[in-house]
């Protein structure tokens, strides 16, 4: 996946917040049981009076549907979970899949960040701690943005540390030169 | 002039049986043998995926076992209608 440069460390890897997701596929489900429930109130239509046969193709067209439902859930699934901020020793990495044949990776170093900045709208996000992380940088790329993460706080302080140790570092190389 | 046609006659020419009984099983088996190989080849891809994030953790190969069981399931349901259907 990604390449980590010599004795670069993952410190942590973090990942969107379950709530967005689990509102796709849920929504993904009520999708699936559509055709069951128009099927319940028109089936005693006469437009509905099906012979056995004619049900069986109703029923492969419903379960080819299911299988359609069944890989974009999967897709949904795969684009949550690849998305992902890897927090090394030495970078922030950002991970964005799009889709199943396309991804970005950008990196960003730890000295090179300037200031964090966390946002959370809402009252869900509230409570759910839910909220975008900013990472303002001192190179051409400005802003570093970490959407709907769980626990930005979290994230913040864990980048800040990162980001002192790294700076600490850099500061005792340069004492010793 | 008059028409003198029933509700239930309009509902008679236009039954889901008159428009399924044209569907000839064959072509009902090419349609799923195409859909068959989409699926299969999104499924690769996506199985791919899930192969190149492996050592994440286990919950990656848990999920992979879902979704293989899923399709699996799903595909042998689609395959027994249809065989139903076209006898």
């Amino acid at each position: 996946m990604i390449k980590l440069e010599d004795n670069e460390k993952i410190i942590k890897v973090f990942r969107k917040h379950w709530l967005p997701i689990s509102l796709e596929l849920m929504s993904l489900f009520l999708v699936a049981i559509i055709p069951i429930i128009l099927f319940s109130f028109l089936r005693n239509t006469l437009f509905f009076d099906l012979s056995l046969r004619n049900a069986y193709f109703l029923f492969l067209l419903y379960t080819l549907f299911l299988i359609f439902i069944w890989i974009l859930s999967a897709i949904i699934w795969l684009d949550f979970y690849l998305d992902m901020w890897v927090l090394t020793d030495k970078r922030l990495i950002d991970v964005e899949q799009k889709g199943l044949f396309s991804r970005d990776i950008s990196s960003l170093r730890l000295d090179r960040i300037q200031d964090i900045k966390i946002e959370t709208h809402g009252l869900v996000n509230t409570l759910l701690k839910i909220g975008d992380v900013h990472v303002q940088t001192a190179s051409a790329q400005k802003e570093f943005l970490i959407r709907q993460i769980n626990k930005p706080d979290l994230v913040k302080s864990s980048i800040n540390t990162a980001h002192n140790l790294e700076m600490e570092k850099a500061k005792i190389v340069r004492l010793e030169n | 002039m008059k028409y003198n046609i029933s509700m239930s006659e309009i509902n008679k020419n236009l039954s889901l049986n008159s428009l399924i009984d044209l569907i000839e099983p064959s072509h009902a088996s090419l349609v799923f043998i195409i859909f068959a190989i989409i699926a299969i080849l999104i499924s690769i891809a996506i199985l791919f995926h899930f192969n190149k994030y492996r050592h994440h953790s286990l919950g990656t190969i848990f999920a992979e076992l879902i979704y293989l069981a899923g399709i699996v399931f799903l595909f042998g349901l689609a395959f027994i209608f249809l065989v139903l259907f076209s006898k």
